[in-house]
């Protein structure tokens, strides 16, 4: 059998690559799923923090202060309603775009 | 927010495990347990197994993962391998089908600022994207 070090994992990796789908292409949340059963991985038992958002969320925004660069526009507050959902949200002008923060949601019920 | 999340719950002595992408030198970074990389031969080791599975599930129920959808998965499988206290996840693209939508229920669910971003994928309207997200 080949040798299976790091090195040879990285280009292993490189074949799960498909071009100009960031790298999201057209298995689905099922496929996933399957894998992680095979692998016997118990999703459920998993404590998990979730964390979404276009700009600071993930590694950066740990060493510095968080500061929107561009949002100088006094806050405007609304609230939404789905079905049997709230979600309130803050929305910024900006010389260049709308910015939107979602800041609570949940379920009415 | 999620290298912040991690590095308060590992000073109040939880071990985490933080999922981040992308990496900027190496791969390994985007999978961390208490802030640190894993060893490359305890990286690899955990891949070739998580591999294995993607190519028994591809001959099995012809499943073909993408580069993040495995990425998520060798993250979960490397954080219940290591039985980590708390997984900390932050979304790839975003959207309903990101991979990390797996998770049938977190603890905790936290949404930044969302803006334009990935607009070919997930389409060109702010409330649309916000709907998205929720």
């Amino acid at each position: 059998m080949a040798k299976r070090g790091f090195e040879e994992a990285t280009r292993a990796l490189s074949g799960y690559i498909v071009a100009g789908r960031a790298g999201q292409g057209t298995a689905t949340l099922d496929d996933v799923g399957k894998v992680c059963s095979i692998l016997g991985i118990d999703l459920g038992r998993l404590s998990a923090i979730h964390i979404a958002g276009t700009k600071g969320k993930g590694s950066t925004s740990g060493t510095t202060l968080f500061r929107e660069p561009h949002a100088s526009a006094p806050g405007l507050f609304v609230l939404l309603l789905f079905p049997g959902r709230w979600m309130v949200c803050v929305a910024a002008a900006s010389p260049r775009r709308w910015h939107l923060t979602i800041t609570a949601h949940g379920s009415l019920d | 927010m999620a290298a912040l999340t991690e590095s308060l719950l590992r000073a109040g002595g939880f071990k985490t495990g933080l999922f981040t992408s992308p990496h900027l030198v190496d791969v390994r970074e985007r999978v961390r347990i208490n802030g640190r990389v894993l060893d490359k031969d305890t990286f690899a080791g955990y891949f070739w197994k998580v591999h294995d599975a993607v190519s028994s599930a591809v001959a099995e129920y012809s499943v073909h993962l993408h580069y993040f959808h495995f990425l998520t998965v060798l993250g979960f499988y490397i954080f219940q391998e290591e039985q980590v206290d708390v997984a900390i996840m932050e979304v790839g693209l975003g959207g309903r089908l990101d991979s990390t939508n797996v998770l049938p229920r977190p603890v905790v669910c936290g949404i930044t600022l969302l803006d334009y971003d990935h607009v070919a994928i997930l389409g060109k309207c702010i409330f649309f994207l916000g709907c998205l997200a929720y």
